[in-house]
């Protein structure tokens, strides 16, 4: 009961900032601008392959094969998403500690909630804020996608490599696969809020750990599948929301391993399991 | 069952000895000041009582429950402290909804109820971030009142409140105790506290000195009398004629302190004037807060 209420007080008030919403336009704004870039930059391309046939004597192309609107809409909810990541780790991170700053913990736990219920409810907080997020970079990537291409199979040469339903199906499970490693973010954030002292330690603990794994996963081979963050979109995208990039292109080798989705799911919902009791435990140790 | 019970309370925090085995009892419907400078305690008294700080050895009851378990209290112990804890982005009432949110019971006192105590209604759709530091105690102390609390605690309220505020506060402290409920502050201004406590807990080094009622604490059961009179030989000998007056103190520059007990102050000048004494000076001693634990400190400072 206590987590619900902590929870109830943490999502009304999160909907009652501005920010919360100027970030939910942000990330719709990158995804879309994502494939509105990606939409320039074909028709650059294009103009420039005309440009050279003309140079060249030849006649200029008079079709050119379209990529359908797929691969855009999943480049912009990657953009999307990384930002996301992002986001989220931060407003996690920042969640606890700064009210421990403040001393909104110290009224919270004075007024009927447990420290134990402090951390659960802002973990389920998570909880709407992923998936709002998830809907926002969607929405937008899907809106400018639908404006500049059209969504349907992807074709070469007039042969269908990849059917509009199988694309659909393979969408939505990289799309369950990059939840629960949003929600193991956010666990994450709140492990670190849990821990530190001030606000903008947590934040740059939160950030410099998370980059740092990022920039340098590839050193461990496959081994870094075993860490949470791996699964998450980022700037060295390692995701299942990467490897759909390929298949919306219609890439032969791009694929969504059977064995790495399951990974995926459990690696991340181990550790979030894992970070979300380490932050009981540190929270219900730590001076308020 | 005592609102607040502490007993043999100690913390330390590395070599610095915060708390040194207090122990003290706040009944239902005192104004129950924990007066001393600052550094002495308090905050650490209070922050291990509300369940804060784990005390490294001693018990505290708060309402019947062990202060680790403040929760089960259920919302009707509220704390003020020190810093405002306010949501700076919020208006004032969505501040008070997100308290209520969390305090989660339904029935007490509602969101605006709260601000007309404390006389903030008008600030009700105003930043929180934007009211003065005595709005936003005001706004602390609204939060506070939701619901249903029986024991209010507040740290330091008067700190960095002028004097109109700092008059307010007490006025409101007033109408907060008149309303039947236990108040528990901790203040190093003593002179203002003095004009509201009912008991008080003097804190001196981590430690209580004295826990008494206010009116025990400055020795008003007694009735010390000032005298100023002249000549100082003839004065002495009519104080010590007079039967049933308490320990009288000679003092210097013709000037007595004692007890008169039973007696009534116009006997006695009449009796001196009688005697030929020029009396230039007859008046109750009125002890301070401020002189009690002036001499408190003193008695403390001998004995160790």
């Amino acid at each position: 009961m206590g987590s619900w209420r902590v929870f109830r007080a943490e999502w009304e008030r999160l909907l009652f900032r501005k920010t919360t919403w100027a970030c939910a336009l942000l990330l719709s704004a990158l995804a879309g601008g994502r494939v509105f870039a990606g939409y320039l930059s074909e028709r650059a391309s294009r103009a420039r392959t005309i440009q050279e046939r003309l140079m060249s004597g030849a006649d200029a192309p008079g079709d050119f094969e379209t990529i359908g609107a797929y691969a855009p809409l999943v480049d912009g909810l990657s953009a999307g998403l990384t930002l996301a990541t992002l986001l989220l780790l931060m407003i996690a991170a920042r969640s606890l500690a700064a009210d421990r700053e403040s001393g909104l913990l110290r009224l919270a736990s004075t007024r009927s909630c447990s420290r134990s219920a402090l951390v659960l409810g802002r973990i389920l907080t998570g909880v709407p804020l992923v998936l709002g997020a998830f809907a926002s970079c969607f929405a937008g990537a899907w809106l400018v996608a639908g404006f500049y291409y059209e969504y349907g199979p992807v074709l070469e040469d007039g042969y269908e490599l990849a059917s509009e339903e199988y694309l659909l199906e393979q969408l939505s499970l990289a799309a369950w696969a990059s939840l629960p490693a949003l929600l193991s973010i956010w666990s994450f954030g709140i492990l670190i809020s849990s821990v530190a002292k001030t606000a903008a330690g947590a934040l740059c603990t939160a950030l410099a750990i998370f980059l740092g794994f990022d920039l340098f996963k590839e050193v461990l081979g496959a081994s870094h599948y075993w860490v949470f963050a791996s699964f998450a979109p980022s700037i060295v995208d390692t995701s299942a929301m990467s490897e759909m990039g390929g298949i919306a292109r219609g890439h032969s080798d791009a694929i969504l391993e059977v064995g790495l989705l399951r990974m995926n799911y459990i690696v991340t919902g181990a550790e979030a399991f894992l970070f979300v009791i380490l932050a009981c435990l540190f929270m219900n140790r730590k001076a308020l | 069952m005592h609102a607040l019970e502490i007993n043999s309370l100690s913390k330390r925090f590395g070599r610095v000895h915060a708390v040194r085995d207090v122990s003290l009892v706040v009944e239902h419907g005192q104004i129950y000041g924990l007066l001393g400078p600052n550094g002495s305690g308090k905050t650490t008294t209070l922050a291990c009582a509300l369940g804060l700080l784990r005390p490294d050895s001693g018990t505290v009851r708060i309402l019947g429950e062990a202060g680790a378990r403040i929760a089960r209290t259920k919302g009707r112990v509220a704390a003020v402290f020190d810093r405002a804890t306010l949501v700076p982005r919020l208006s004032v009432l969505r501040n008070l909804n997100y308290a209520r949110s969390l305090l989660g019971h339904k029935g007490g006192r509602s969101a605006t109820d709260c601000l007309r105590m404390v006389g903030l209604e008008e600030h009700r759709r105003q930043r929180a971030d934007r009211l003065s530091l005595g709005q936003s105690r005001r706004l602390s102390i609204a939060r506070a009142l939701l619901g249903k609390p029986e024991l209010l605690v507040f740290d330091e309220p008067l700190s960095g409140l002028d004097t109109l505020g700092v008059l307010e506060m007490l006025e409101l402290f007033k109408d907060l105790h008149a309303q039947g409920l236990t108040l528990l502050l901790s203040s190093h201004r003593l002179h203002e506290m003095e004009r509201i406590v009912t008991h008080a807990g003097v804190v001196q080094g981590g430690k209580v000195l004295r826990s008494e009622p206010l009116s025990q604490l400055l020795g008003l059961s007694k009735k010390p009398y000032r005298l100023r009179a002249e000549p100082q030989a003839l004065v002495s000998q009519t104080l010590e004629a007079v039967p049933g007056l308490g320990v009288s103190l000679h003092g210097t520059d013709g000037q007595w302190e004692f007890d008169l007990g039973a007696l009534n102050p116009s006997d006695l000048v009449q009796a001196l004037v009688q005697a030929g004494c020029a009396v230039s000076e007859f008046a109750p001693k009125v002890e301070s807060l401020q002189s009690v634990f002036e001499s408190l400190l003193k008695n403390e400072g001998a004995r160790s």
